[in-house]
């Protein structure tokens, strides 16, 4: 039986904005459970006792002081950036 | 009295008075500024560009867990909270899940006249939106990302709270805790200050449905709301109808509660730890040293202030206002006693609020105040003078210079004192003659003279004694 349902599939895909075709639904739902069954085999590894890792790095508490720094790249220049703008502010559609 | 008995949380965004924003250098205050005039390829989210912790806004919040009796986390770490609306430039939010700077604490409320103790669940960093207007009538949003990247703290109480008087004295002990401690610049009109109120309500130990109240800016609102929507959660249990889990909004200008289109379920934000950022080993020495800059918390000050007997009102003024606070402790430090600290108490809600704003330079130290209160206690002075002198007092200068060089100083001297009264009581055969004759209620004729003659300069005790002695002959 399939843990991903084509409804489940839709549903991801609209919290991330991707659009997804009608005739594609079916082949990214297989796609989908056989990564997920992926997943199983790792977790009938054994992993009792051993606290979650996120990170590898070993870096640690990397911090600035709270001083204000210019950017560096110009306000003006990342406002340039946005498709739409009106005096000053970046224009989205309608939001309410 | 309702069979049901409500069960509020709360939850607070305050935004912190650091001077540059969360991860990156932008300059913090924006208030007056052009729109995105303070970002940078951080906040705005360009391809490539990393963020930094601000150590400024690890050390608020450190404060602020001091202030709430919470344990400082060994470890924090920042997760990353994903959802598309156009205020959010990376299309997440850097926030806290699983290790939250701030856990398990408590703030202490006073509600009828007892001190009740309301729990901190957990309270953790993240960073604010940039924001949203809809010009009226048009097609399109404005975003101003001038505010996205400011450090918030989130503080998550327990459901301890019991009616919307507690919810109230709650929220203005939390604003008392962030502003006094300099975390927050307490602001509400502006936003720094925000809360959402979940509210059920139930007749058995089960809980009932919970509702959520979003985005109040005033505690004066958050009361109204809360004793609205306990009303319209009986009506709707009175009439047998079912309360479903919601979120409304409080309409201000007609009093009511209604209902929000809700957003993604907490599920749908698909949290995962921040690959940007590495966890915060929080170092014993910085938490420390941030320790030893707090000399005194608000529920202290409170503490103190409910024994001495002041009202809650005097005592949310002072505590609200930190340099006051700070006058008033200088001040019982040096009185010790109860009943001369409660006079000190009452210059700083009386006389000091009223004269404060239009002083020259504001500069009243608890060791000025102290002394005028002394110097009024051992009669050296009047309280009319002590008056008089006040505004010279809050702008500087020792009370004891001024009553000498202005020559202020009680006539206690006996001898002075007496030739005066009898001057006066040899201008007066009539009143005297009353006087011996019985008459008590002449006592004060004399002694008033006795002040117009001094300029109110003659110590009241003394010339009541003297004159009485002196009456009797
Ligand atoms: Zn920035």
């Amino acid at each position: 039986m399939s843990k991903i349902s084509i409804s489940d599939i839709e549903k991801v895909a609209n919290l991330a904005r991707i659009e997804i075709s009608q005739d594609r639904l079916d082949s990214i739902c297989l796609e989908f459970n056989s990564i997920l069954e992926f997943v199983d085999t790792i977790e009938n590894a054994d992993t009792g006792g051993i606290i979650p890792t996120s990170q590898v790095t070993g870096i640690n508490g990397v911090s600035r002081e709270d001083k204000v720094t210019k950017s560096q790249v110009a306000p003006e220049d990342l406002l340039a950036l946005a498709p739409e703008t009106q005096d000053g502010y970046v224009k989205v559609r309608k939001v309410l | 009295m309702s069979k049901y008995k409500p069960t509020i949380g709360i939850e607070i965004h305050t935004q912190l008075a650091t001077k540059s924003k969360m991860f990156c250098g932008c300059d913090n205050d924006s208030r007056g500024a052009k729109p995105n005039t303070n970002i940078c390829q951080v906040c705005y989210a360009l391809p490539g560009s990393l963020p930094v912790v601000n150590r400024g806004a690890i050390a608020m919040a450190i404060k602020m867990a001091i202030g709430f009796n919470s344990k400082i986390a060994d470890v924090t770490s920042f997760d990353r909270k994903n959802y598309f609306y156009p205020d959010s430039p990376k299309g997440y939010q850097i926030t806290q899940m699983d290790q939250p700077i701030i856990q398990d604490g408590f703030v202490e409320i006073l509600v009828d006249g007892e001190f009740k103790k309301i729990g901190i669940h957990h309270a953790h960093l993240e960073e604010d939106a940039g924001k949203l207007t809809h010009p009226e009538g048009s097609e399109y949003s404005l975003v101003d990302f001038n505010r996205a990247g400011t450090p918030l703290v989130e503080i998550v109480s327990e459901p301890d709270i019991k009616s919307p008087e507690e919810a109230k004295r709650f929220l203005q002990e939390i604003h008392n805790i962030v502003t006094s401690l300099g975390i927050c610049n307490g602001d509400m009109e502006h936003g720094n200050f925000k809360f959402d109120l979940n509210v059920s309500i139930s007749d058995t130990d089960e809980l009932g449905t919970r509702v959520e109240l979003k985005n109040l800016n005033s505690f004066r609102n958050a009361e109204r709301a809360l004793k609205y929507e306990i009303k319209r959660q009986e009506d709707m249990l009175a009439e047998g109808k079912v309360i479903s889990q919601e979120t409304r909004g409080w309409n201000d200008a007609k009093s009511k509660t209604f209902a929000q289109r809700s957003k993604e379920e907490a599920n749908d934000y698909r949290y995962f730890p921040e690959p940007d950022l590495p966890p915060f080993n929080l170092d014993r020495d910085f938490v420390s040293d941030i320790q030893k800059e707090i000399t005194v918390l608000p529920i202290e000050i409170r503490k103190d202030l409910n024994n001495l007997g002041l009202s809650v009102d005097d005592q949310d003024l002072l505590i609200s206002q930190p340099n006051t606070a700070s006058i008033f402790a200088d001040a019982r430090k040096i009185l010790k006693k109860d009943n001369l600290s409660k006079k000190a108490v009452n210059w700083l809600v009386g006389d000091y609020q009223a004269i404060k704003s239009g002083l020259k330079k504001d500069k009243l130290s608890g060791g000025n105040l102290a002394e005028l209160v002394g110097l009024v206690d051992s009669g050296e002075i009047s309280s009319k003078i002590a008056k008089d002198i006040f505004r010279d007092v809050c702008e500087g200068d020792s009370p004891a210079d001024i009553i000498v060089s202005k020559g202020l100083v009680l006539l206690s001297d006996d001898s002075q004192l007496e030739e005066i009264i009898l001057k006066i009581i040899n201008d007066n055969p009539k009143p005297t003659s009353d006087y011996r004759a019985g008459s008590e209620k002449v006592l004060g004729f004399f002694v008033g003279q006795v002040m117009k003659e001094t300029k109110g300069q003659a110590n009241p005790s003394k010339v009541n004694e003297l004159v009485v002695k002196l009456l009797k002959g």
